[in-house]
Parts: structure tokens; C-alpha cells; sequence
């Protein structure tokens, strides 16, 4: 993208946002524990047409993203990770543990993953705020588990809500009354406000505007930053880059190459992604 | 930010208060406006008309009586038509068990052959949700063919007559199910401890001053009870209602299960990358209707004493009819197990009224068109405004 001289990212988004705060998630500092095992391990995940082979891994507190163009995999290999594709044949190992290829199993796992297509995979647009945070994750805020109590609904809803500055008056709006950024504010917000020890975001930041994305780039560092380790796909390399520990690029189906992010550029990742060099 | 302006005027009233006056709009509570003037009109129009009093207790009981094997069956259908599928196998397979209690009760004995009578109810659901789930073809068609085909197995087992059972005098555990009253002692007792029991409730989900209100009005009514005495003979199928009915709305409204359910119909993909397991929540559903269907087959056998091929056929268009009118989606995802109820009872008042009033049985059927084309109208025009 051509620029114009002296107005690079973090002015841009300083001069829309008006917040300082907003550069803290851009200058990443890393959270790796780089002697610890890896939390999350991968190894020959194949799904027939989608995924050949898929191994990574991910230690505790580290940011793994996926670089690729559209239709590479990306998607898939969150999917198949959270046990969602049921064709998927692999292992996954999550602390040491091999984990079963269901989505209750992972989720037991502690695994959490926020899909791309917020409206058609993650939230309930007829339904509040309130009632799209409790459900993926009822139990803290239930009495037995089985019960939701509003009061505690209302208090974990509205958490997310000011942590994650969603613009809408209370949490018993409608999912479908918000903007496209609110609504991925609050399928991210509720995955975050759970516990989780690997984290799987499919494009957090798409089609959000520029504030919200530096809000939601702090929020990933911020879990980073409590040990969980973090696999992400964003389309924007650039963005990638300034998110990520490390990139593997994924092309057909397979990973194609591995970066680290301090050693490469968005360049040469649209270059390994398209196909142009080896 | 766009999105958000016709939430502006509401947003300074706090969220309770904005919840408690939406939950008696028109979309939302149409059933019960619908009902109680459905009742004024034909009360007025009893008195005028100087034919029986259309609100004698007496009156009212056998209104719920006539519409209990219908609501019975719509709380169930109502889960289904929640959860995304759609059932039109409930009255064959509740004349198939009818028939089969009358028919075996000879063979092997009355307990057992009602306990097997429930099982067609069971597989009629399992194989209901296994086709729909297992190979994704709609479920319309999958129940347009389990109802055809089970009204084969009828005249078969039948053998294209009536079924009814040699010995009759064996027949009393069904009938006595059936037949007969069961008084609700003090009505205003009742309502009392119902209301403390909420009250109670209420406390426990942390709603204190709703909690008090309940606590409150149950004691009035305790003490009123024991100045008025009110009692009400109900027919027993009328509890079968309100018990089934009770369960179904409590899960349905307090519990995770329910929201569950619920988000299973509206967005099945959504549902399943959270982890709700798809098949297990459209199963049940499935599995309750074929269950209910059943005991209200047992139910009619009892009454009648003797089934037709023929029996209760249409009878699945009426359940279907009831859920409508209580606003419940035939797209999933939205539906109440009362107000479906309450959508049942307002087809038999009219019913009802229709006979008190002494009018032919030949304007009821457009009556119930009418009525059933406005109910809709009414919650299609009240969702599009919620929706700006």
C-alpha cells in the first residue's frame, strides 16, 4: 500500500483512536516461554481435499499465525484442530495429552476457538448480548450448571462489554442491533473472558474498524501474556506480523514455511504464500 | 453506529424495566390478549344470546378437557419445531397405540400391553430423527412419509375394522387413567402456594423484589382461600396438561438445556462449533413427541373404548396449528411450550363457543383460518418491527 510520508500505522490509528494505549499493542513484546514444552503439539493432521499433513506446535504464551492466501487452509486447520471437521484424522496433543477429535473433547482440553463468519458460526443475532456470553460457557455464571442466573449473566456480560469498549447501551440488546466490530468484540470478548489454555482465532480483526482492531490486538496480548498459547489467521500480513511470535504459511493444504516474525516481512510472506519462491 | 439508532429511545430506561414491557407487546404475548378476548366476545355473546353461561367453572373445565390431547402433543411438537425440525407422524402414531392397547390388552393382559403401547411413540421418534439427522433429508417429508406409512401399518393390524378389545371389564387401569375427576381441592390454595413457590424461586436467582411480590401475593391468597372456599373438578387429563406443561416450560425457560435447544434451531453451525452436540438436541425433541403422541393414543382408547383406522387423523395439522398460534417458528430457534398450550385452548374455546352458541360446525372451520391467518399477521408484522 502506497503512504504517504509520516503517517505510518501507529500515527494513523493514534490520530482515529485518539489513545496512546493503542501503540502498546503494537509494539509486541513476546511472552514465549521458550524453554517449556509445547502446549499445543500437531502432528500429521490430514482431512481428504482439505489438509495434508499439518504438524505445529505452540508453547505456552507464544503467537502462532497462520499466513495464506484465501482458500489455503487457514480456516480449515482451526477447524480441524477444535475437532469441528469430522473427517479430520491426526493427532493433537494439548499439554502432553492426546486429545479425542470432537469439539466437546477439545473444549474439555480447554481449547476455544473464535470462528471466522461471526454471524453465520459464532453468535445468536436474535438474541442479547447477555444470552450469546452465557452460552458457550454457562457454568460460572449458573447455579449447578444448569441454571442460569441473570444477575451473574448481567455482571459477566457487562464485563465484556466495557473491557472491550462494545458501543451498545446494555447488555440486553439484540446481537443483531450491533455493528460488524461490536458483535466480533463480543464472540471475542466471550471466548477471552473463558479460561483457556490454547486459543484459536479465525480473522479476529476482520472487517472491524481500526480502533477496535488495535482493542482487540492489546486483548490477544493480554492472553498471551497469562500463558495460553495462541494460533491466529489474519489475511492482512502486515498485521500478522505485528501480532505474531511466529508464522508458518500454509498454501494447498500444508505448511509451506516457517518464519519467525522478527526475520521476515510481509513481502516475503506474499511471496512463500503465492507461490513465487521456495 | 447506524445499527444502533432505534435502540436510542430505549436505552434510557433501564434493561428490566424495557423487558417487562416488551414481554406484554402484541408479539410477544398476543396468545393471551387473543384468549381472553376470544372469551369476553363469547361471554357477551352467551349472555345476549341467552344460551348457556359461557364462564361457568363447569363450562371452562371442559374446555381445558377438550383441549388437553392436543396440548398434551403441542408441547413436545412445540421442542421440535424449536430445536428445527417439524413432526406430522404424532396422530398416527397415537392412533397406532390406541389400537395396539386395545388389541393386546386381550393377548397378554392390560400393564403390559399399555407399557408396549408407549414403545411405537419411542421408535416412531427414533426413526423420525434418525432419517432427518442421519441422511438430512426435511423432516416434512421424512413425517409426511412415516405418517402415510403408519396409517398402512394401522389397517393392517386392524385389518381395515374397528379395534376394540373382548373383554371390556379388563379395561379399567385405562380407563381409570382416563376417565373421571380429580378435584383441585381450593383453587385459591393452590394459586398460593404455586406463588410462594415462584417467590422462592425468584430468591434463588437472586431477583429479591420480584421474590417478595410473589411471596406476598401467595400469602393473600392462602389467606383468602380460607374464607373462600373455591374448589374445581378438572378432568384427569386436564393435570396430564398442566404437569407435562409445567416441566416442558421450566426446562425450556430456566435452564441451560432450553437455551440449547434453542440455539440449535437458530443457528445449528453456530451450535455446533460450541460444542452442542446437533443430533442428541434434534433426537429428543423427537423422542418426546413419539412418547406423548403415544400416551394421548392411550389416552383416546380409553375414552372411546374402540379405535377406527381412521382415528384422530388430522389431528397432527391441529398440534401444529395450536404452536402456530402460540408464535412458535416453523423456522427454529423461537417458540414457547405455553403460550402453544395456550394456542390449543384458544382452538377449543372457539370450538366450544361455537357449540354453546349453537352455531354450525361449518363456520368453525373458517373461524379457525381466520383466526390462525391473523395470528400469523401479527407476529410476522411484530418481528419486522423489532427488526427497524
Amino acid at each position: 500500500m502506497p503512504r504517504r510520508d509520516g503517517l505510518d500505522e501507529q500515527k494513523l490509528i493514534v490520530a482515529i483512536v485518539g489513545r496512546e494505549t493503542a501503540l502498546a499493542a503494537i509494539n509486541h513484546t513476546t511472552f514465549v516461554v521458550e524453554n517449556a514444552e509445547p502446549l499445543l503439539s500437531v502432528s500429521g493432521l490430514s482431512s481428504p481435499g482439505r489438509l495434508d499433513q499439518i504438524a505445529l506446535s505452540a508453547k505456552p504464551g507464544e503467537i502462532v499465525g497462520l499466513a495464506g492466501l484465501l482458500g489455503s487452509g487457514r480456516s480449515e486447520i482451526l477447524h480441524a484442530i477444535f475437532g469441528a471437521d469430522p473427517a479430520a484424522n491426526g493427532c493433537v496433543v494439548i499439554a502432553g495429552r492426546p486429545v479425542g477429535q470432537t469439539i466437546p473433547a477439545s473444549m474439555a482440553a480447554g481449547v476455544v476457538l473464535v470462528p471466522e463468519d461471526r454471524v453465520r458460526q459464532a453468535l445468536f443475532a436474535d438474541e442479547s448480548i447477555r444470552w450469546n456470553t452465557t452460552l458457550p460457557n454457562p457454568a460460572p455464571v449458573s447455579a449447578l450448571g444448569l441454571f442460569p442466573i441473570e444477575a451473574l449473566e448481567e455482571q459477566r456480560a457487562a464485563m465484556i462489554i466495557s473491557t472491550f469498549s462494545v458501543a451498545a447501551p446494555n447488555a440486553g440488546v439484540p446481537v443483531a442491533a450491533l455493528s460488524g466490530g461490536n458483535a466480533q468484540k463480543i464472540a471475542l470478548g466471550r471466548a477471552l473472558a473463558a479460561e483457556c489454555r490454547v486459543l484459536l482465532l479465525d480473522e479476529p480483526t476482520a472487517g472491524v474498524d481500526i480502533g477496535a482492531k488495535a482493542d482487540i490486538r492489546r486483548a490477544i496480548t493480554e492472553i498471551a501474556a497469562k500463558g495460553t498459547a495462541i494460533i491466529v489467521a489474519i489475511s492482512d500480513f502486515e498485521e500478522l506480523l505485528a501480532v505474531c511470535d511466529r508464522v508458518l504459511v500454509v498454501s494447498h493444504g500444508r505448511i509451506i514455511a516457517e518464519r519467525h516474525a522478527a526475520d521476515t516481512s510481509e513481502h516475503e510472506l506474499m511471496a512463500l504464500a503465492g507461490g513465487l519462491t521456495n | 453506529m447506524a445499527e444502533l439508532t432505534h435502540a436510542q429511545p430505549l436505552a434510557s430506561m433501564t434493561p428490566t424495566w424495557r423487558k417487562r414491557l416488551k414481554s406484554f407487546s402484541l408479539g410477544e404475548a398476543g396468545i393471551y390478549y387473543a384468549l381472553a378476548l376470544i372469551l369476553i366476545v363469547l361471554t357477551a355473546l352467551s349472555r345476549v344470546l341467552e344460551s348457556q353461561n359461557f364462564l361457568d367453572p363447569a363450562n371452562l373445565a371442559n374446555i381445558l378437557y377438550q383441549a388437553s390431547f392436543v396440548a398434551i402433543i403441542a408441547v413436545p411438537m412445540t421442542l421440535v419445531l424449536i430445536s428445527g425440525n417439524f413432526d406430522l407422524s404424532v396422530a398416527s402414531t397415537a392412533a397406532i397405540s390406541a389400537a395396539c392397547v386395545l388389541l393386546l390388552s386381550d393377548e397378554i393382559g392390560i400393564f403390559p400391553a399399555m407399557l408396549i403401547s408407549l414403545v411405537p411413540g419411542i421408535l416412531v421418534g427414533l426413526v423420525n430423527a434418525a432419517v432427518v439427522q442421519g441422511l438430512g433429508i426435511n423432516a416434512f417429508i421424512v413425517t409426511l412419509a412415516t405418517m402415510t406409512a403408519l396409517r398402512g401399518v394401522l389397517l393392517i393390524i386392524t385389518g381395515g375394522h374397528t379395534a376394540s378389545a373382548n373383554d371390556r371389564e379388563a379395561l379399567w387401569p385405562l380407563k381409570w387413567i382416563e376417565n373421571g375427576f380429580w378435584t383441585v381441592p381450593n383453587l385459591l390454595w393452590c394459586g398460593g402456594a404455586v406463588a410462594i413457590v415462584a417467590g422462592a424461586l425468584m430468591w434463588w436467582r437472586h431477583r429479591r423484589a420480584l421474590s417478595l411480590f410473589w411471596v406476598v401475593v401467595g400469602a393473600a391468597l392462602l389467606v383468602a382461600g380460607c374464607f373462600i372456599d373455591a374448589s374445581w373438578p378438572l378432568a384427569k387429563p386436564v393435570y396430564y396438561m398442566a404437569a407435562v406443561t409445567a416441566v416442558a416450560w421450566c426446562v425450556t425457560r430456566f435452564t441451560i438445556i432450553g437455551r440449547r435447544l434453542q440455539a440449535v434451531g437458530a443457528n445449528p453451525e453456530a451450535a455446533r462449533l460450541m460444542g452442542i452436540s446437533i443430533n442428541r438436541y434434534r433426537t429428543v425433541p423427537f423422542v418426546l413427541n413419539g412418547l406423548a403422541a403415544s400416551f394421548v393414543g392411550l389416552l383416546f382408547a380409553a375414552r372411546l373404548g374402540a379405535v377406527l383406522p381412521n382415528a384422530m387423523s388430522g389431528m397432527e395439522l391441529t398440534v401444529i396449528t395450536a404452536a402456530i398460534l402460540g408464535g412458535t417458528s416453523l423456522f427454529g430457534g423461537s417458540g414457547s411450550v405455553l403460550k402453544s398450550v395456550a394456542g390449543a385452548i384458544v382452538l377449543y374455546t372457539l370450538v366450544n363457543g361455537f357449540d354453546i352458541l349453537g352455531l354450525g360446525t361449518s363456520y368453525q372451520g373458517i373461524i379457525e383460518g381466520v383466526v390462525l391467518i391473523i395470528a400469523a399477521a401479527i407476529y410476522t408484522i411484530g418481528k419486522r418491527g423489532r427488526r427497524g
